[in-house]
């Protein structure tokens, strides 16, 4: 007989819905850059639209999470991962939060067409989607070799930032008529480097569920002082 | 817009999965939610004394339902009337009404027939000096089963029932003495389930056992739940949190009669309770 079937098959259940959580989060980083890049306003209003529902499941996850800590007594590893997803929750709503930044740049940016085309947000959303499919694939595998590899990957879009960045930069200097598009793009690119952070934090928290260690994952800065 | 937010169909499937968000409630789904009891205004008395006072309280069919709260408040008191184990106390008085589905336990369904339909499990377990086998039999042939295949049957599918076949399957003719505390325990299950009852009132039956044993009963009347509706007293608050669907909280209002001060899904009484009583009583700040 397995003792406490019931709280592990709710326990099971309560995983399976934060990675649900975090594909809808994912999802709409995509089609928000896709919206972005295509000037697809219709598809920006979508995006801005369904983030109230990202926000609500994550109130309801937080609720599901209270309930058992409340009732079920979890300890040890089942502690560790209801804890941990309280937090990665809130993590993947503030990426929720910043795909709808997003579209609203879109938004703001009217029905114009591009005029900084080429630049390569879509792969910059691209690395950001994957990384936040990876940290998810850590989570529900429990896997923390995977979740340190990823965190660590924060790296790579930081790279991408600065590129767009001070490709934007050399547009906004060379050419006055696209600082205003040019700034808006910044600023989604900044959305992008954003949710990439917070996949950080996620690979933090599944480390600790997986170790019981709550430790940082240094970024590509602090790597080198330490080498100084 | 093809790959619309909306539209698209990857996009579908999440929100299929987010829609079965809604199904892992802790309430098991049940057709309907009709009332296995129904109490109204039952106040009980020893002698002069008052120990329950307007108890109003709506027993959902096939759910687990607890009452927890401090010593003294008259919870098993409460318990023991679902089924009329006060009948005999000498100086026990009771008014308002219980109804059994529907009808009402002291007036309209003899005792013989209502323990029949409900059953009960003590703290300590009390299985009969018998075998195992003639324990989870006795109550089938108190009501007239003879034929020794369908006893078998019975006995099996009880034993099966409470999670104990498998332990006991080879030893049926051994005294129920010989079995561990947690065995007797779902031995005196087992027992109650071979009369075939509705209803399965527990007086705090995880009391007398070990950790390991408790987890096994609360396992148990997890998968018991649905088909029968349990009532359980427990002093272990925790153990009302882990197991139950609906929690009653039975405290000392004014004087000593108990009263009912909360009743309600048990997630919601144990992260939102309702009356500050019941706050201070689970936070341990009274009891």
């Amino acid at each position: 007989m397995m003792l406490r079937e019931h709280f592990s098959a709710e326990l099971v259940q309560l995983q399976v819905n934060l990675t649900t959580l975090g594909e809808l989060v994912k999802t709409a980083t995509r089609l928000a850059v896709e919206a972005l890049l295509r000037r697809d306003n219709i598809l920006a209003g979508q995006v801005i639209e369904n983030d109230t529902v990202i926000n609500q499941l994550r109130f309801r996850w937080e609720e599901q999470a209270l309930q058992l800590l409340a009732t079920q007594n979890p300890v040890a590893r089942d502690l560790r991962v209801i804890a941990a997803g309280i937090h990665i929750v809130d993590d993947l709503e503030r990426m929720g939060d910043h795909a709808k930044g997003i579209a609203r740049i879109s938004q703001l940016m009217g029905d114009n067409p591009l005029v900084c085309p080429g630049l390569p947000l879509d792969t910059m959303a691209q690395k950001v989607c994957e990384l936040l499919n990876l940290a998810l694939a850590s989570f529900s595998n429990r896997d923390a070799n995977l979740a340190g590899v990823v965190g660590r990957r924060d790296d790579e879009v930081d790279e991408m930032y600065n590129r767009i960045a001070a490709e934007l930069f050399e547009i906004m200097f060379s050419d006055r008529g696209k600082v205003g598009e040019a700034n808006h793009l910044l600023w989604a690119a900044h959305h992008l480097e954003r949710i990439a952070d917070r996949t950080t934090n996620i690979c933090e928290r599944v480390i600790f569920v997986c170790t019981g260690q709550m430790e940082e994952i240094p970024g590509m800065s602090s790597r080198l002082n330490s080498h100084k | 817009m093809k790959n619309s937010l909306v539209e698209g169909p990857g996009y579908l499937n999440q929100v299929k999965a987010v829609q079965s968000w809604e199904r892992t409630e802790v309430l098991p789904v049940l057709t309907g939610n009709h009332p296995k009891f129904e109490i109204e205004k039952i106040n009980f008395y020893y002698g002069a004394l008052q120990v329950l006072r307007d108890i109003n309280l709506t027993i959902p069919t096939g759910y687990i339902t607890s009452i927890i709260g401090p010593s003294g408040t008259g919870k098993s008191t409460f318990l023991r009337l679902l089924n009329r184990m006060s009948d005999l106390t000498p100086g026990a008085r009771v008014e308002g009404s219980i109804r059994l589905e529907g009808k009402d336990i002291f007036t309209e369904i003899n005792p013989v027939d209502l323990r029949y339909r409900v059953g009960m499990v003590f703290q300590m377990p009390n299985p009969f000096p018998k075998s195992i086998y003639d324990n989870v039999a006795y109550g089938p042939r108190m009501h007239g089963l003879r034929d020794k295949k369908e006893l078998e049957t019975l006995v099996e599918g009880s034993l099966r029932e409470a999670f104990l076949w498998d332990e006991v399957k080879d030893n049926l003719h051994l005294s129920a003495l010989s079995l561990s505390g947690g065995q007797q325990q779902r031995l005196c299950i087992a027992r109650s389930l071979a009369v075939a009852p509705e209803v399965l009132l527990l007086d705090e039956p995880c009391s007398a056992l070990d950790p390991i044993a408790t987890f096994k009963i609360e396992q148990l009347l997890a998968e018991l739940a649905g088909r029968y509706t349990l009532v359980i007293v427990t002093h272990n608050m925790q153990q009302a949190a882990r197991i139950s669907h609906y929690t009653g909280v039975f405290m000392l209002v004014k004087d000593q009669a108990g009263e009912l001060v909360e009743f309600g899904p048990t997630n919601e009484v144990f992260t939102n309770p309702k009356s500050p009583t019941t706050e201070a009583f689970l936070t341990g700040r009274i009891g």
